[in-house]
């Protein structure tokens, strides 16, 4: 392994240096992304319950299963509708935001949450006590810190999919 | 700086196939605001030149055409195109764009041409022509994958400074970029178990890129590979290791973490004449289980 270099980075060895076994980030609140999406508006809530016609033709047209019932969406004073909405992968739990123009296109998507969990124990304590902090006692607490992640992020599919399947609930229940 | 008077944003957003987050501080939250907003659609416009999946991109007008004629090109891409064959002649060939056609059967990449490819193409079949103009000797697909999400890193980061963020961090599903005085802690996924983080070092100002198989890792006809083809060979590596690799831009760092997950610490030496630090995690040590 290479030396770190001075002038760029310092190695994080010399703080506490514990594994955590989870990750999450809150970005913004429900608040937040409505005026990160439309600056200055007012929200009207008009969640939609979704029925089970509606339910059968949004997954026709886009192929993707529609587990929620219930969707948050808010009538935007200066035009529009504010959504909020999941999606739940493998091993991640994503809320996101999407405003969507009076037209029906998307204006903006902002992630609100992104929640990672793996669900995985480490046993070996050999493997374990090398990450271990000399003052640090309880190495693999749920540390939902932000984090700043060197490593692939999952892959936002899922995303790309809520988004198709929103779009078919605009076009069946919304319009 | 006053701390009082510093306010900070963070975002993230789905673009260039990962979820990219922009981390800006400055004094005024309006000002930050579009600041952040225009390092996302900088990174937007990345994508739309260099998308492999969207046949009007640059890329797939190149792909689709450049055998046949001069392909003109986007500045942005020009420079990402000669940054990678800078990149291929350096490395004799190891690293190489050409593998297209590699990701594409090996299910990575979509099929997004009929007619056979030259299976004997290389980088050196690409012609970068003058007037910003691209034509390929051999027919053959190009994949930017391994050097565009740096490239529109850099951009962002240059768009956060020009419009007024007195610190900021880029991060795109692992390649990431920091400026200002501000230490960034970066916690690196375990190559193993890729739930696991571990704290890695503070970033002050530049670029540090990672490159791992464990979210590409797949098994096909008994063998294991990864989303990492080697030029030359046409090779998919089997890496169990995550290579990190530190760097003053994001996109050199990003090509050059390629290097070193096909080649180890062979490429450790190669990589530091060509400016970047190789930073290997081995997955040896631990067997933690999944529960």
């Amino acid at each position: 392994m290479d030396v770190f270099n001075n002038w760029l980075l310092v190695p994080a060895a010399a703080v506490i240096v514990a594994p955590t076994c989870a990750y999450a980030t809150q970005y913004l609140t429900p608040e937040q992304a409505q005026q990160a999406i439309f600056p200055g508006a007012d929200f009207t809530p008009a969640f939609v319950t979704i029925s089970d016609a509606q339910r059968t033709e949004i997954e026709r047209r886009t192929g993707v299963n529609v587990r929620v019932r219930e969707q948050r969406v808010w009538r935007v004073s200066t035009g529009g509708l504010f959504v909020i909405d999941e999606v739940i992968g493998k091993h991640e739990l994503i809320t996101y935001a999407v405003g969507l123009n009076s037209d029906g296109g998307v204006r903006q998507l902002e992630i609100m949450d992104y929640r990672e969990s793996y669900g995985y124990e480490i046993r070996n304590a050999a493997w374990r006590r090398q990450f271990v902090g000399k003052h640090d006692g309880d190495p693999l607490k749920l540390d939902l810190d932000i984090k700043n992640i060197g490593g692939a992020t999952l892959s936002c599919r899922h995303i790309a999919e809520g988004v198709r399947r929103l779009l078919a609930l605009y076009d069946v229940a919304l319009r | 700086m006053n701390d009082a008077q510093t306010v900070a944003l963070r975002r993230a957003r789905p673009l260039l196939g990962t979820l990219v987050e922009v981390t800006a501080h400055g004094a005024c939250q309006v000002q930050l605001m579009h600041a952040v907003n225009a390092a996302f659609d900088s990174m937007a416009l990345v994508q739309r030149l260099m998308s492999f999946h969207d046949a009007a991109s640059d890329v797939g007008r190149m792909n689709r055409l450049a055998y046949r004629v001069a392909v003109h090109v986007h500045p942005w891409t020009w420079e990402v195109m000669r940054a990678a064959q800078r990149l291929a002649r350096a490395s004799a060939g190891v690293f190489d764009v050409t593998v297209g056609g590699e990701l594409m059967r090996l299910g990575y990449l979509p099929a997004v041409v009929r007619g056979n490819l030259d299976r004997r193409a290389r980088w050196g079949d690409v012609c970068l022509l003058p007037g910003r103009r691209v034509r390929f000797a051999r027919r053959l697909l190009i994949d930017l994958g391994g050097i565009a999400k740096g490239f529109a890193v850099d951009r962002a980061v240059e768009c956060l400074r020009n419009r007024g963020a007195s610190a900021g961090l880029v991060n795109a599903g692992g390649d990431l970029r920091g400026f200002g005085p501000v230490a960034w802690r970066i916690h690196l996924r375990h190559p193993a178990q890729p739930g696991l983080l571990l704290p890695f070092a503070d970033l002050a100002s530049g670029a540090l890129a990672t490159s791992a198989g464990y979210f590409s890792r797949r098994e096909r006809r008994g063998a294991v590979h990864t989303s990492f083809i080697e030029g030359r060979q046409r090779g998919a590596s089997d890496t169990t290791f995550s290579a990190s690799v530190a760097a003053s831009n994001c996109m050199l760092a990003d090509g050059l973490t390629k290097l070193v997950v096909l080649r180890g610490h062979r490429a450790c030496g190669l990589v530091r004449r060509l400016g970047g630090r190789a930073f290997i995690l081995q997955a040896q040590d631990a067997d933690a289980k999944p529960v």
